[in-house]
């Protein structure tokens, strides 16, 4: 628009009067405003509700903030204390990185599978990806949590069907050898939003290339390796950052069903940084965890991200490695 | 075509991206825009109260009745209740009250009050009359003269126990008055008796309540005194858990994992409910929830002695209104009309305990429930000389809840050793004491 604007007034008349020369700044003024205007209701909440609280949390955190006293500033004294004298973070850095270590390649995996499995033409399909999705519509809720709770409770659902069958089973979720796996098998049955972005990327790859392999001789499971896994290895590399990212924040199960327990075995990051903050009231100290938290997430990410030119695999521009 | 794939790939991810930060993000804001919603008066004088407590299925109805009762009275005044058993209250209740979102009128555990008071999270209750209450309950609620909570029952803490599960063991009901030298013995006694699946007692080595009882029953005291110290006597520790180590071989409390998953008066996770153990700790007036589950099942006892009597009485809980309540008036009216009014008393019973204010407490007590007069029983064994009950010092909650469980559950795993589990108490306190 901008730019059909400025040619107007090119090849327009040469003597150009001045109120033209206005109504094309105008008009060069024009279009981004309009856009700015659309997005602004996504710019106020972007400043408000995540960038504000945000850079006031990072604030906090040299503070001893306690929601109802005066704000007192300690400098580094709370990631003082975070690093050097908290055996309570250095548990729930562990129980974290062993949830996000369990549950996101496990997800991956099953939402893959699954996702194969359901991308090809039977009748009904659409009925058998409905079904597979619908647990991750009710998922991560609190009903869900509480439903998991009775279904490997010791008496659960399902030591009832392990009992019929002569196993006796262990409290699965008051066990701390079990607990923090029954958490991370609840959130791998939730693998639908990884499977429905799986499913899209299956459908990009290009038939041709199949037909190709199989007159080659490639066998189904060849083209799966072959094939399949490198032209999908984007959707991977999205569905693994988003899924890592989710997992460290991971909170309602743990809070709901284990409440940390047994022996702190399920005390992930989230909820000794929501213990802190509600529980003991120290503001400051929760806000310097939270900074904590986001930094390793970045790391994390950014490591990812770093490794992803070792394996993901873009068609356009295969000579990418030798490039550099 | 690859190329574009990859291109709006990369859209999808900054949108993805952005949308968790903000979902993380902005979660605080939501919740303080939804404190400006609090204000329910309309303009014609019609106020909706909300108000929030905790406890089991007769006590949910026993209030609802209250509530329905006070907006027949008083027409303008309707509830919004919010009610649940005990797990994650306070969670939800700090949560809202951190928000300024709290309700109008909140119940809370005797140990809250003072750091509630101290935060600022409670009003004055100037307009609610106090005279005919007993004096030594309403310090807890009292500070420098006013009163910002009040008690709303006393209760008397003992044991629960099944009777006919004792009986076919050939266990012979305990008495009022028995010792912990009892109580062990006829643990000791049940030895191979039990069904298969049945125990004697729950787990209890790390219990803060129980070993409460059993400190003060020992003439130890308080497990942190008022001034905010440790106080756990070392030889009385090793001495309480070294005997449940004994019943953990013994099979004569449940496995860990079973212990860790009982639920108090959960129909089907309440280990005594499902038949699983014999004994409970209980207080006076939840006597009839169980009962409830299971009409004529149980009897009280009074909680075990040695030089000292081990239980106490408590006030039960207390009212509180929030200092952000846009209807603190009508609250205060509302938690003055429960406190005293006879006809409320008559629909609420027991259910928090014996009335505090006295003449209502003995207008009532020839219209008590069968169930609510053997809590009374209790009571009445437990006042001649019951310990003092004390709320100790401020700011110790997360002690008791989250530090005290977590030696609880090592113990009951067989993870520590009573030492090392003494041990370990005593260092999580110093954060605590030094707070």
């Amino acid at each position: 628009m901008n730019r059909t604007a400025n040619a107007a007034s090119n090849t327009g008349a040469p003597l150009a009067p001045p109120t033209k020369k206005r109504g094309s700044w105008l008009k060069r003024w024009d279009a981004p405003i309009a856009g700015y205007l659309f997005i602004l209701p996504w710019i106020i909440g972007f400043f408000g509700l995540t960038l504000y609280p945000m850079l006031l949390s990072l604030y906090y955190s040299f503070t001893n903030y306690t929601l109802m006293e005066d704000v007192k500033w300690v400098g580094f004294k709370n990631y003082d204390r975070i690093f050097m004298h908290d055996d309570k973070f250095i548990q729930s850095i562990k129980v974290t990185f062993l949830f996000v270590l369990g549950s996101v390649p496990l997800k991956l995996i099953a939402a893959l599978l699954v996702a194969v499995v359901l991308n090809r033409a039977v009748r009904g399909i659409s009925f058998y990806r409905t079904s597979i999705y619908f647990p991750s519509l009710i998922g991560g809720s609190i009903a869900v949590s509480l439903l998991w709770r009775n279904i490997f409770g010791v008496d659960g659902f399902f030591n009832k069907m392990l009992a019929s069958i002569g196993i006796d089973a262990p409290g699965w979720i008051t066990n701390p050898h079990t607990a923090l796996w029954s958490l991370i098998m609840l959130s791998v049955w939730q693998f639908g939003s990884s499977m429905v972005i799986f499913l899209a990327g299956l459908k990009q790859i290009p038939a041709d290339l199949y037909e190709a392999s199989s007159v080659d001789g490639a066998n189904k499971v060849t083209q799966f390796w072959k094939v399949t896994l490198p032209m999908l290895s984007p959707t991977i590399y999205f569905n693994l950052i988003m899924g890592v990212i989710n997992a460290f924040q991971m909170f309602t199960s743990a809070y709901v069903i284990t409440n940390g327990g047994p022996m702190n075995s399920t005390y992930v990051y989230a909820l000794y940084l929501y213990e802190r903050a509600f529980g003991r009231y120290q503001l400051g100290y929760a806000s310097a965890l939270a900074w904590i938290m986001l930094i390793m997430i970045v790391i994390v990410a950014a490591l990812i991200a770093w490794s992803s030119k070792y394996w993901v695999f873009y068609e356009a521009d295969t000579g990418r490695g030798k490039r550099k | 075509m690859a190329l574009k794939w990859k291109r709006s790939l990369a859209v999808l991810m900054t949108v993805a991206l952005s949308i968790t930060l903000a979902a993380c993000g902005g979660s605080k804001d939501k919740e303080s825009d939804t404190a400006s919603t609090n204000n329910n008066t309309s303009s014609d004088g019609k106020v909706k109260l909300r108000i929030m407590w905790w406890g089991s299925q007769p006590r949910h109805e026993a209030t609802l009745k209250a509530l329905e009762l006070y907006t027949k009275n008083n027409p303008n005044v309707t509830f919004e209740p919010e009610y649940s058993g005990m797990d994650g209250y306070l969670d939800k209740l700090s949560t809202q009250a951190a928000a300024k979102n709290a309700p109008d009128i909140y119940q809370l555990d005797p140990g809250w009050v003072s750091d509630w008071q101290k935060r600022g999270q409670l009003a004055e209750l100037s307009g609610v009359d106090v005279s005919k209450v007993d004096p030594k309950v309403l310090t807890i609620g009292r500070f420098d003269d006013k009163q910002y909570a009040v008690p709303l029952g006393s209760v008397a803490y003992g044991m629960i126990y099944d009777k006919a599960a004792l009986e076919k063991s050939g266990g012979a009901a305990p008495q009022n008055g028995w010792k912990w030298d009892d109580f062990f013995a006829l643990a000791d006694s049940m030895k191979g008796k039990l069904p298969q699946g049945q125990y004697f007692t729950k787990d209890y080595a790390g219990d803060y309540f129980a070993y409460s009882a059993y400190q003060y029953a020992a003439g130890k005291g308080t497990i942190v005194t008022d001034d905010g110290k440790f106080n756990i006597d070392h030889d009385t520790y090793i001495a309480w858990t070294t005997k449940f180590e004994q019943l953990r071989k013994d099979g004569l409390v449940p496995p860990a994992d079973l212990n860790a998953s009982d639920k108090e008066f959960d129909p089907t996770a309440d280990l005594m409910v499902s038949g699983k153990i014999l004994f409970r700790l209980s207080f006076s007036n939840n006597y009839a929830s169980w009962d409830s589950l299971k009409p004529g099942a149980y009897a009280l006892v009074t909680m075990p002695r040695a030089a000292e009597a081990g239980g106490w009485l408590k006030p039960s809980m207390f009212f509180g209104i929030s200092p952000n309540s846009k209807n603190a008036e009508e609250a205060q009216k509302f938690v003055n009309w429960f406190l005293n009014d006879p006809e409320a008393a008559k629909i609420l019973g027991t259910q928090r305990g014996m009335p505090v204010n006295s003449e209502i407490g003995a207008s009532i007590e020839s219209t008590l429930s069968p169930a609510d007069k053997v809590g009374l029983e209790l009571l009445n064994a437990t006042l001649p000389d019951g310990q003092t009950f004390t709320t100790g010092a401020p700011g110790w909650t997360n002690f008791i809840d989250k530090d005290f469980a977590l030696v609880r559950d090592e113990l009951s795993f067989g993870r520590t050793t009573p030492e090392e589990a003494f041990n370990k108490l005593k260092s999580a306190a110093e954060e605590y004491e030094n707070q």
